[in-house]
């Protein structure tokens, strides 16, 4: 198909009625055109679904913490997070926070990281919690179903149960004792682990006494900023921060852990990018060569040229983050069937972020055909085709 | 064009590299058709490779432990997975068991320690001086013999500059590095060796361990003999079979998502690189079918540009990986990328399919071909 234009004077050149050379020539082969947005789509999927794993497991991490009534955490001195960590206060820290003034309430909270089983099945990698089931503050913010536990029973999280095989009835192992599944909550499943309640007495009884963090409600007179601030200078033992803090912590731990593997995919799936936007815009441009002696014949000039890869480019960069990002979308809504304990959280900011970077690398990968473009001569136009 | 278009083999000797004349066509084209394919291998053997890094240091612990068993808080199925509490008494009724040569009793949990602005993942080992279960090569310095002295491993020295005679705090309270443990760094965490009382101390639970360490000279007889006094014991196989379990069920699904992604982008690389030379020399493809040449030696000269780019993109892999290696490791020493026959046994695999399934698209195109294309 040719690429010349329609007009039978030169006036595309000059009025606003132009022949679309790029996006013409860029799509004139449908296969190629497929094969190569399908090629840079797939480098700039890989971007945004390595800011979209970060995203999801980040949002998994501090999932518990977001949902909390509390305004303060407190744990050990030198705790800062949940994930990779292990509380343990000393007895009597909560009545000591209890007296502050600004403490509408607290409340003791159990946490450890340990194993759910199913009896002949899988193992998972599981926080439990151990929560007054009265105020319910500590516990799952949400039930899908069920109810919350009683003595002797354990809440756990879809995907959890869905991985393991279980449902509302059913008996799990924790702490290697049987438990009955009462109720399930969701969203509290990541990569890593998943989360599970019970009351704080079955905690006790299976796993020994103790308090792991206190759960800090302030008073209205108050904020959560200021209550932490007031309770870190009057119980200087341990470590207090707001919810938003502690939740700020585990989010930076998990870029801490995982930030360095993820920007190296991002990387590398740019340049994948970058290498393809070359390779296509090369392509066209050799198959087309004829095609652009013709129209320098008819007068364009090297700036017009130019301009039609550089419109090329960012055609192929467009369309291909479009299609990457529909497809990222879908991966996002369809992956929790395939592996549940995996969430891909597409932020509007990666996207945006995914097109700046695919158009930063394809301003590189144009001057390879550029370069072809420029050289071409006139009278190439007026040869028969070799 | 090719000088022979029949296939009796004497004269096929002389036939044109038609295959190899159509990829370098235009070289600069076929560099950054490599460069992608290369990336894209490139990426499944550094997810491969930092997978089987991850693995190759999970156990470290079992391995260096000598233990044939280790007694842990019912329920407990791993070293690093979960949290095992049991009473101290255990280690004496451990002790008593036929065939037990030797125990020791071990506290292990993880923490977070933020040493001048940097979060130091680590999993922390109390144990009591003079016995197993502690650092097994200490580098510099010496291993911990007070209560607030400490060895950490190299990994945790690197990153936060740390060495003996340095104080770091842990938990709310200070301990002084006292020397520095190899080979005790993880993946993400890197180990805190402390005595025993020092665990107890910090987790306000002086009655308790984590696990108990059995050296046996009759593995089976012990073995028996636990199960019967009703403690849990796995072998040092089980709990580190069951580590890298943990490990594989939590990552395996995304780095097996990522490696897919990169297998279909590598395919895609090879097959818009063979689709464009297909393309792009259509009349010439017309001449060759015009002068008899079978469709069998058209599918083969595609196949052979799929394999020919492969390979060329392999050695770009292995070159980029090296250097993506060495600079990842250099930049973040806690990264260990190991290279197994597993993995390039994977990689090589995945190649050839990746090669064969790109040739789909171009030999259609080129079976679309007509004869007539010579003349036009």
């Amino acid at each position: 198909m040719s690429v010349l234009p329609s007009a039978p004077r030169c006036s595309w050149l000059t009025t606003s009625r132009r022949v679309p050379l790029a996006r013409k020539s860029l799509f004139e082969d449908r296969r190629r055109a497929g094969l190569a947005l399908l090629g840079v789509s797939g480098g700039l999927l890989l971007v945004l679904v390595m800011s979209a794993l970060f995203a999801g497991f980040t949002h998994q991490a501090t999932a518990y913490f977001d949902r909390s009534p509390a305004d303060v955490v407190v744990s050990q001195a030198g705790v800062r997070s949940m994930q990779m960590s292990t509380s343990s206060l000393p007895a009597g820290t909560i009545d000591e926070v209890r007296h502050q003034p600004g403490v509408a309430w607290v409340e003791s909270l159990r946490q450890a990281n340990t194993t759910i089983t199913r009896p002949g099945s899988v193992t998972l990698i599981s926080y439990v919690f151990g929560y007054d089931v009265r105020t319910g503050r500590g516990g799952p913010q949400h039930l899908s179903t069920g109810r919350p536990p009683r003595n002797g029973e354990i809440v756990i999280d879809a995907a959890g149960a869905e991985q393991l095989g279980v449902g509302v009835g059913d008996q799990v192992q924790v702490f290697g004792h049987g438990v009955e599944v009462s109720g399930l909550t969701t969203g509290l499943t990541s990569l890593g682990n998943t989360n599970a309640f019970m009351t704080s007495d079955t905690y006790a009884l299976l796993a020994g006494p103790g308090t792991n963090y206190l759960l800090v409600g302030a008073s209205p007179q108050t904020t959560a900023a200021r209550l932490a601030a007031r309770l870190a200078h009057d119980v200087p033992a341990v470590t207090v921060q707001s919810r938003a803090a502690f939740s700020a912590e585990d989010a930076a731990l998990v870029g801490d852990l995982y930030g360095d593997v993820i920007k190296t995919m991002r990387a590398i799936g740019f340049v994948i990018a970058l290498a393809l936007v070359a390779l296509t815009l090369s392509a066209i441009t050799t198959s087309n060569l004829r095609e652009y002696a013709v129209v320098q014949a008819l007068g364009a000039t090297r700036a017009r040229l130019a301009g039609v890869i550089v419109l090329q480019a960012l055609w192929a960069i467009v369309v291909a983050t479009a299609i990457a990002t529909v497809l990222a979308l879908l991966l996002s809504r369809s992956v929790g069937v395939l592996a549940p304990n995996v969430e891909l959280v597409v932020e509007p900011g990666a996207v945006l972020s995914t097109l700046l970077g695919a158009l930063a690398v394809g301003a590189p990968a144009a001057l390879l055909p550029l370069r072809r473009v420029l050289s071409v001569d006139p009278a190439t136009a007026y040869r028969t085709s070799s | 064009m090719v000088s022979s278009p029949s296939d009796d083999p004497p004269r096929r000797r002389r036939e044109v590299p038609l295959s190899r004349r159509l990829l370098l066509a235009h070289p600069r084209s076929f560099a950054a058709s490599v460069g992608g394919v290369g990336l894209a291998l490139m990426l499944i053997l550094l997810i491969q490779g930092l997978s089987a890094g991850v693995d190759s240091r999970v156990v470290v612990y079992e391995q260096h432990s000598h233990a044939q068993f280790f007694v842990a808080q019912p329920g407990t199925t791993s070293f690093l997975g979960a949290t095992s509490v049991v009473p101290k008494a255990t280690e004496a009724e451990v002790r008593r068991q036929p065939g037990v040569t030797w125990t020791a009793a071990v506290r292990g949990f993880f923490t977070v320690p933020e040493v001048g602005g940097t979060r130091v993942p680590s999993y922390v080992v109390g144990w009591t001086p003079g016995e197993r279960g502690g650092p097994w090569a200490i580098g510099k310095g010496r291993a911990p013999a007070a209560d607030d002295e400490v060895a950490i491993g190299r990994g945790f020295a690197s990153r936060t500059g740390l060495g003996p005679g340095d104080a770091v705090e842990l938990l709310g309270r200070s301990f002084e590095v006292v020397g520095l443990a190899d080979d005790a760094d993880m993946f993400m965490a890197s180990f805190i060796f402390m005595t025993h009382d020092a665990t107890d101390t910090l987790l306000h639970q002086p009655a308790t361990t984590s696990f108990v360490l059995v050296g046996s000279s009759d593995p089976p007889a012990t073995a028996a003999a636990l199960h019967t006094a009703g403690l849990h014991a796995l072998t040092t196989e089980q709990i580190g079979a069951n580590d890298l379990g943990l490990k594989g069920q939590a990552y395996s699904a995304a780095l097996g998502f990522v490696v897919a992604l990169a297998f279909g982008v590598g395919m895609l690389v090879i097959a818009l690189t063979i689709y464009a030379a297909v393309t792009e020399h259509a009349r010439d493809f017309g001449i060759i079918k015009a002068i008899g040449a079978r469709p069998a030696r058209l599918y083969r000269l595609v196949l052979t540009q799929s394999l020919v780019l492969t390979t060329a993109g392999l050695g770009a892999g292995a070159l980029f990986f090296w250097v993506g290696r060495r600079a990842l490791t250099s930049l973040r020493p806690q990264f260990a990328i190991t290279v197994t026959a597993h993995s390039v046994g994977i990689v090589l695999l995945l190649a050839i399919v990746m090669a064969l399934a790109a040739t789909a698209l171009p030999a259609r195109r080129l079976a679309a071909v007509e004869p007539a294309a010579a003349f036009r």
